[in-house]
């Protein structure tokens, strides 16, 4: 779950929030009422649990009327905020913008109806698809440290590592220099060691997830969005 | 990772039973090797990790234990949208990880998460499509195919080395039956033949041998025309020319002190010795056991004893005869000996230039030396 301020979390407490949000193609920014549709879609795996998976999340976005041809692997982001009334105020109360993903188009479609209007449909994927490459390249002492070798792997795909990448590979692995191996490949066989995947977060970053770093069920009493209710502090359990 | 409480913010919502807890890991190291940890009392967790060991798979196993998978499907869920792949998501019925969402972007913000599952169908009769199934299938074909072609490769280079070694066998024997091939015949000896034998080489004329050479030499029975070579070696032996034959002098009349020449142009040894065409004889010494003709005469060593009245004569020379002795003497050597008196001749020129020799006996002293002749 991404950070979110606490303003953020009143206003998505109001039950009369809603949300706003824009895509950025390419530096031009289009707000939802530039946009026909925005749509995204990720899937770790389909059926039976399955671990050393990397999938790569997917967007579809049609823009109304665009003023400009986009190039090659735009880069396309979508943020999100909450906005509501809070109690005892008269303006709208917005949050700040909350990153939805970081996708490079793939395929762009622009058609015009009879009106006139131009729609561009635009297909993209994230930044897990630049590791389709191979590991052709190293500035490691092999056998590497799994820690490193996602790090240079990262660089290689011009993205950060999430920070709770780190917390998940704790085992150090090591692996001998992965002559035929993708990154990707790479990157899912450390992903199998640790009983997880990995996937690009909506802020554009690279994550380690494992299937057993789930938060243990618990029966406490929370609010709408979470925040536990407690009583003289103390959390309540039902 | 966090849990995002939905409650009721949905339209729908499905869950299926947990899986039951993992009990075993496989671990596809390759196509051929893989590694198994645990049992199969529960659900079969496998991977492919070629860097995979045995360690990894029983450390999974452990931290494995007691996991359960709950799988569920929800539709229509006002979702956080700081809600994150891998967050925990619970409503009234369900609780379970976030694997799989489609997110449209909206006032409302919906999105349809899931857990997914397999049908229970396809869980124990697992769907591969055409194209995995296929490809599945040339992949085995390719594998059983250069394993064929291996085992026939290893079969067909024992084979070449059987044979190999068979060839060198024979070509062993044969090579003593080329040796023994060897020994052939040929022409006609009555006339021109030759015969090769496994120890020698001959050559045949009118039924004769005239030459054979074996392992010791050539001998050679016949005419033999040389006009230049050598008889041992270049630097000690004989020279041969087409008019002499030397060994040191290389001409008559030379002035190497040793060696011999035998020429068209005489005989010589050194520088003690010849004899020229005319038959004239240089020698240092000489020694005669036989008979000296001189000027038709022949003189034996006998006859020096005779001398008649004269003494002795040598050569042409003339006897002047101023004594006479009644007895013979006779020399031979240098020895001259009347009866059994010993004398000792001397040999001198006298002063008329005639040669001449005198006697003296050994037993009288200061008898007065004559000369008995000239020669």
């Amino acid at each position: 779950m991404q950070q979110t301020s606490a303003l953020y979390k009143q206003i998505l407490s109001q039950l009369n929030h809603s949300f706003e949000f824009k895509v950025v193609v390419d530096g031009t920014t289009y707000l939802s009422d530039q946009l026909f549709s925005l749509s995204t879609d990720v899937s770790v795996f389909n059926r039976t649990p399955e671990v050393g998976k990397t999938p790569s999340q997917k967007i579809s976005v049609a823009i109304r009327n665009p003023d400009r041809d986009f190039p090659r692997m735009a880069e396309i982001s979508i943020y999100v905020r909450v906005a509501a009334t809070l109690p005892g105020d008269t303006q709208l109360s917005l949050s700040e913008w909350i990153p939805q993903g970081v996708f490079y188009s793939d395929t762009k479609t622009t058609t015009k109806n009879n009106a006139g209007i131009t729609r561009c449909y635009i297909i993209g994927f994230d930044a897990m698809l630049k590791a389709e490459h191979d590991y052709d390249s190293t500035s490691l002492d092999w056998p590497a440290v799994d820690t490193d070798i996602v790090a240079e792997i990262a660089s290689k795909m011009g993205v950060l590592v999430d920070s709770r990448t780190y917390d998940v590979m704790t085992d150090q692995y090591k692996l001998p220099l992965p002559v035929g191996y993708s990154l990707r490949e790479i990157l899912g066989i450390l992903a199998s060691k640790y009983l997880g995947f990995f996937v690009i977060t909506d802020e554009g970053k690279l994550l380690l997830q494992s299937i057993l770093s789930l938060p243990k069920e618990t029966r406490y009493l929370v609010t709408e969005v979470g925040n536990a209710i407690t009583f003289g502090g103390i959390r309540i359990e039902v | 990772m966090a849990t995002i409480k939905l409650s009721d913010k949905l339209q729908s919502q499905k869950a299926s039973p947990q899986f039951e807890p993992f009990s075993k890991i496989v671990i596809h190291v390759n196509n051929d090797t893989k590694i198994e940890v645990g049992d199969d009392t529960g659900r079969t967790l496998e991977y492919t990790d070629p860097f995979g060991t045995q360690a990894q798979a029983e450390a999974q196993l452990a931290k494995l234990s007691g996991f359960q998978y709950s799988p569920f499907e929800i539709a229509g869920a006002l979702l956080d949208p700081s809600a994150e792949i891998g967050d925990a998501v619970s409503t009234k019925e369900i609780y379970g990880g976030i694997y799989k969402r489609s997110r449209s972007f909206g006032q409302l913000m919906k999105a349809n998460i899931s857990a997914p599952y397999d049908e229970e169908v396809n869980h124990e009769y697992s769907y591969k499509s055409y194209s995995e199934r296929r490809y599945s299938r040339e992949i085995n074909d390719v594998k059983a195919s250069i394993l064929i072609q291996s085992d026939r490769i290893a079969a067909e280079v024992e084979a070449r080395e059987a044979q190999g070694a068979s060839m060198l066998a024979q070509l062993s024997l044969q090579s003593t039956e080329v040796s023994a091939k060897v020994s052939q015949t040929g022409g006609d000896n009555s006339s021109f033949g030759w015969s090769l034998l496994s120890d020698k080489f001959s050559l045949y004329a009118n039924n004769r041998e005239v030459l054979k050479a074996t392992s010791e030499g050539l001998e050679i029975n016949g005419t033999i025309k040389a006009s230049s070579g050598y008889i041992g070696s270049e630097s000690s032996g004989f020279t041969i020319t087409a008019s002499a034959l030397y060994n040191g002098l290389s001409q008559f009349n030379g002035s190497q002190a040793r060696g011999i020449y035998i020429g068209t142009n005489g005989i010589q040894l050194g520088q003690n010795f010849k004899v020229d065409t005319s038959g004239n004889v240089s020698a240092a010494n000489i020694t005669l056991s036989g008979i000296l003709n001189v000027g038709g005469q022949n003189i034996a060593a006998e006859t020096l004893r005779s001398g008649a009245s004269y003494g002795y004569s040598f050569g042409n020379a003339t006897t002047e005869n101023t004594e006479k002795y009644p007895e013979f003497f006779y020399c031979r050597d240098i020895i001259c000996k009347r009866n059994l008196e010993i004398f000792q001749p001397y040999f001198f020129i006298h002063s008329a230039g005639k040669r001449a020799v005198s006697l003296r006996t050994k037993t009288i002293a200061g008898q007065t030396i004559t000369y008995l002749g000239t020669f």
